[in-house]
């Protein structure tokens, strides 16, 4: 083990062609991060083209040096201007813009930047602590098992990214699974919902889904909306000296940095509990232990360090699902799940078994990204921080055409380009009625592992696969969460607290 | 039940419904093996949807125009929570009948660039459709639009024509003319 954790860096550092790329990926994941309207799906999405021919290693390094960094740089739009560039960042304007009104804008961006740093390296090394732990744990699950992780995490992710919607979290996240039984039926070779057209035979795009799902309608809805994220002039009271002693306060407070980095990466260890989930989890237990809480909400630091740390800390934990479940943690890593798969990378127990090497590489790309992350942008972000005074309606076009790409490249067909037409119309159908779409994602990803899964079971025990002990809790698992969200959703108090801000 | 309870939502629910009930459908003609996975998954997608449309048609609460609001979890501070009233208060709702004009003539937009890509390819439709969209849409001048489409595209062809060596799609109309007036070809 200890062999193979330290033979992964080694092989990280000492490959200059890997690092040029991490070095590519962070700093294109630190500028979408910032961009408006690009969240870490679309990001990791648009980036699937440029990692064909990649070797795996090099190309989920890559994709995930992106995606993790991508958090690190949405908070400047949060401190300096008082908008949260998306979900995540809504806890660190609470403290940070007041710090900013104060004059304590470099302040406040030096102590998010390194917290942020800080907590996704936290994170990289719970997951590192959590593998020996799960890997027992990971052997037990048979097909009959995988078939219902498969449903658990559709419910899980209908649940907690629909809130009060679960019907219509569920109805997404089956057409996911539906779409994803097109295409030739893998133990009778009937092709399915694809007729004479040959393309479809090898299923529905992934890529094509995903870009028609979130990137067509968040660009059709950013443009219609138009604007920049900010219309407020940027503090000119910027300096260096200050930033510094923003990035002092982070040791100065590494307890509170410690816990809200671990809880962070335990919350993004259960499926579906976004990032927004752990930043507002950790805020509320940052006021709550402080001994003067009254300060929080006027310009407290700890109220910028707490949300940063869990939401970066939370990456290093939605990995441990995504590769050793293939149960995305989030959407994000739901798309990023989509592009390892092309890559050819498998998740599963073969992931601890064959492929052990890569996790740790994976592992070590969060921790190397993070700080290569951190170390600029302490150095650009008064720079990068310009990005957010540019108009939406500019971007839409060029986004478009990453799009169309991604779209052909994936595949090399032409024809996808015209589902990616027809399924963007239904992508947006659901934004504009305010349906959640992470579901589909995780129905899409996870419907061809389910319905082999599925088929082994069946030949192994028949239908009474249903009646082994793993299996029932699960069952007992799905059927607890659908009494629990039904009853949130219809039952007589009809509360309504959702947790999770992306839709 | 009234006509009122119809809303966008529950149109998606209707489209929702249609597609499970055409895929299990149609897979009835399949194998009983290649059937077993659209019928575990096409039924309960049904039932859910039935149960949506109930929801919709038959409950007071309608959906209403679509907010950009962010749900604060019950452990958040009473300050996250009134960030979100005042979000609520100070905005108008994302989508309604003041944005269905900006959204045709983006759906618009997308649909032609899409068209312009299958029939004269990627080289041609990405300056001529970036150009248009700076100018119309963003309100740039011509000079400015044509300049980042030129760079664009250059951009374009160096990274996927020369450095990754991929062959976009040229085009149907492209093609053709380029086979119609090649050398020899008369």
């Amino acid at each position: 083990m200890i062999e193979t954790m330290f033979g992964a860096l080694y092989g990280l550092v000492s490959s200059p062609h890997i690092m040029g790329l991490m070095l590519i990926a962070v700093f294109f994941g630190l500028l979408v991060g910032v961009t408006p309207g690009i969240g870490g799906k679309l990001s990791i999405a648009m980036a699937i083209p440029f990692v064909y021919g990649m070797d795996t290693v090099s190309g989920c390094v890559f994709l995930l040096t992106m995606h993790a960094v991508n958090g690190t740089s949405g908070q400047i739009s949060s401190i300096m201007f008082g908008i949260p560039g998306d979900g995540d960042d809504a806890a660190t304007t609470l403290d940070g813009y007041p710090l900013a009104k104060q004059g304590q804008a470099a302040r406040a961006l030096g102590a998010s930047i390194t917290a942020s740093g800080v907590g996704g390296i936290i994170g990289a090394i719970v997951f590192a602590v959590m593998i020996p732990v799960l890997e027992p744990v990971i052997m037990m699950f048979s097909p009959a098992e995988f078939f219902l992780i498969a449903l658990l995490g559709i419910s899980f992710i209908a649940f907690l990214s629909s809130g009060n919607k679960i019907v219509k979290g569920l109805i997404v996240g089956f057409y996911g699974l539906m779409l994803s039984t097109v295409g030739m039926d893998p133990i009778t070779g009937t092709p399915r919902y694809a007729g004479d057209m040959l393309f479809m035979w090898d299923g529905v795009s992934l890529v094509t889904a995903v870009l028609a799902m979130f990137a067509v309608p968040e660009m059709i809805s950013l443009s219609t909306k138009g604007g920049s994220i900010s219309a407020v002039a940027m503090d000119k009271g910027f300096s260096y000296k200050q930033l510094l002693s923003g990035v002092m306060e982070v040791p100065r407070n590494w307890w509170l940095v410690l816990r809200t980095s671990v809880i962070g990466a335990i919350i993004g260890m259960i499926p579906g509990l976004g990032g927004s989930t752990a930043a507002w989890l950790c805020y509320g237990h940052a006021v709550q232990s402080s001994k003067h809480p009254e300060r929080f909400g006027k310009g407290a630091i700890e109220g910028v360090i707490a949300p940063e740390t869990a939401s970066n800390g939370k990456e290093g934990g939605s990995l441990l699902p995504t590769l050793f479940f293939g149960i995305p943690g989030s959407s994000g890593m739901a798309v990023l799940l989509g592009a390892f798969l092309i890559l050819g990378v498998q998740p599963g127990a073969t992931m601890v078994t064959k492929h052990l090497d890569l996790v740790w590489t994976l592992i070590w790309a969060l921790v190397v990204g993070n700080l290569i992350a951190v170390c600029w942008l302490l150095v650009i972000c008064r720079w990068v921080a310009v990005l957010t005074f540019v108009d939406g309606r500019v971007i839409v076009p060029f986004i478009l055409v990453f799009v169309s790409l991604g779209c052909f490249v994936s595949d090399f067909q032409w024809q996808n380009l015209i589902v990616l037409v027809v399924f963007s119309a239904i992508g947006y159908g659901f934004l504009r009625a305010d349906w959640p779409r992470a579901p589909f994602v995780i129905g899409l990803v996870l419907g061809g592992k389910a319905e082999a899964s599925l088929h082994q079971a069946v030949q192994l025990w028949g239908f009474q696969f249903f009646l082994r002990p793993i299996s029932m809790v699960l069952i007992a698992m799905i059927v607890g969460l659908m009494g629990y969200a039904f009853y949130k959703n219809f039952g007589p108090a009809r509360r309504q607290t959702p947790v999770e801000t992306s839709r | 039940m009234t006509a009122k309870n119809i809303s966008f939502s529950t149109l998606v629910t209707i489209v929702m419904l249609l597609i499970f009930a055409t895929m299990v459908w149609m897979s009835l003609s399949f194998p009983v093996k290649a059937r077993l996975m659209p019928m575990i998954v096409g039924i309960p997608g049904m039932a859910f949807c039935l149960i949506q449309l109930g929801i919709d048609l038959f409950s007071g609460a309608k959906a209403g125009p679509h907010k950009a609001h962010h749900h604060v979890p019950a452990e958040a501070p009473a300050a996250a929570a009134n960030l979100e009233v005042l979000e609520a208060e100070e905005e108008l709702p994302e989508f309604g009948p003041h944005t269905v004009r900006q959204e045709t003539v983006m759906w618009g937009y997308f649909v032609s660039f899409i068209a312009a890509i299958l029939l004269f390819g990627f080289y041609i439709s990405v300056p001529i459709m970036l150009a248009a969209s700076l100018r119309t849409q963003a309100g740039k001048s011509w000079k400015f639009s044509l300049l980042l489409a030129v760079i664009a595209t250059a951009a374009l062809y160096l990274m996927f024509g020369r450095f990754l060596g991929i062959q976009l799609h040229e085009g149907f109309v492209t093609t053709w003319l380029i086979r119609r007036f090649e050398p020899g070809a008369v």
